[in-house]
């Protein structure tokens, strides 16, 4: 018996990475052109594994955004997302963080607009429900289709931030000491950029983001 | 040794009376407007103010946070400046920091604080036409 569980495990063991390179080979062109095209191709395959084994679509957080609309990050899989994290009643540094990811987002050619979303996760999940949220989003006049002011469950969002490596904490007054990051994932939800801070030429930025839409 | 500090003396009167000199010619036509404060108590001093067209308007911060702020659709805001103005918006100044405007045309440009504006941090300044100007 202990033979047999002992051939199982080691069986699983083995067929597990033969299984998942099976099925990324599924993902070539299904012609085989040899040894060279086979290095080429797991090169590929390995680097395409890296990116999905870091990429953000793997959150299984359900967003609720101002208009009550429920949002997983995957939903904007293929397309890339703009993830900025703030609170509405900051007094602060948050008004121009969100002015700096309007400037990036504005200074954008609008087919890139149209094919970007922005994801504004607000840290005060008391106060910044799906209502809070609206207004806030009416009074900036970001109420605007691509862009999605979200709310969630306390664990959820400090996962979210804990993987952005945004730091915030809340203070005794109601408000938060946070971070100010703009990230950007790519069409496969992996970071692959951040722009820190509130103040800063985001030009660089801006042709990067243009390049990931292309 | 007596040489050397006659030498140093009038270099420190040479430098006090350039810095006198550069500033002298603008303080006629330059309004300060002090910005005091942090959050609630975030404030612009004075908070209207009337000025001639040519003058400077000097943004002085001295404590906090603060930005100045054109209420225009380019800061995503309705327009309270004249039709013809361009927008304006600081950035971000702090503590220490001043910010200066020159407006070019005549009439009445309200201003906000972005991160105090719904605490009520907010200005206005009127331009007016002036001899000198006309």
């Amino acid at each position: 018996m202990k033979l047999l569980k002992a051939a199982l495990i080691t069986f699983i063991v083995l067929s597990a990475p033969a299984v998942t390179a099976t099925a990324q080979h599924s993902q070539g062109d299904g012609h085989d052109h040899g040894h060279e095209h086979d290095m080429g191709q797991m090169q590929e395959l390995e680097s395409d594994a890296i990116k999905h084994s870091e990429s953000l679509h793997q959150i299984p957080t359900k967003w609720v955004n101002q208009n009550s609309e429920t949002k997983q990050i995957k939903d904007f899989a293929g397309e890339p997302l703009i993830v900025v994290m703030f609170y509405g009643k900051c007094t602060e540094t948050c008004p121009m963080l969100i002015q700096r990811t309007w400037k990036l987002y504005s200074s954008l050619s609008e087919e890139t607009q149209e094919k970007l979303n922005v994801l504004a996760v607000s840290f005060d999940y008391k106060n910044d429900t799906p209502e809070a949220l609206k207004e806030y989003a009416e009074y900036e006049q970001l109420d605007l289709p691509g862009w999605h002011f979200v709310t969630a469950d306390q664990t959820d969002i400090r996962q979210l931030a804990t993987l952005l490596g945004v730091q915030y904490r809340e203070r005794s007054d109601g408000h938060f000491d946070h971070s100010n990051l703009i990230t950007v994932l790519d069409n496969y939800g992996n970071i692959s950029r951040r722009i820190e801070g509130i103040i800063g030429d985001l030009n660089e930025d801006i042709n990067y983001i243009e390049t990931l839409t292309r | 040794m007596k040489f050397l500090i006659l030498h140093i003396t009038l270099l420190m009167l040479a430098s006090g009376g350039l810095k006198a000199q550069s500033i002298q010619p603008s303080e006629t036509d330059t309004v300060t407007i002090r910005i005091a404060g942090t959050m609630e108590e975030s404030r612009f001093i004075p908070a209207e103010v009337e000025i001639q067209k040519g003058d400077l308007l000097k943004f002085v911060v001295e404590e906090g946070v603060h930005t100045v702020t054109a209420y225009h659709p380019d800061n995503r805001r309705s327009l309270g400046i004249p039709e013809k103005a361009d927008s304006f918006d600081s950035g971000v100044l702090q503590k220490g920091q001043v910010w200066i405007y020159k407006p070019v045309i005549t009439g009445e440009f309200n201003y906000f604080c972005r991160p105090h504006e719904r605490m009520g941090h907010k200005g206005k300044f009127i331009v007016r036409s002036s001899d000198k100007n006309s």
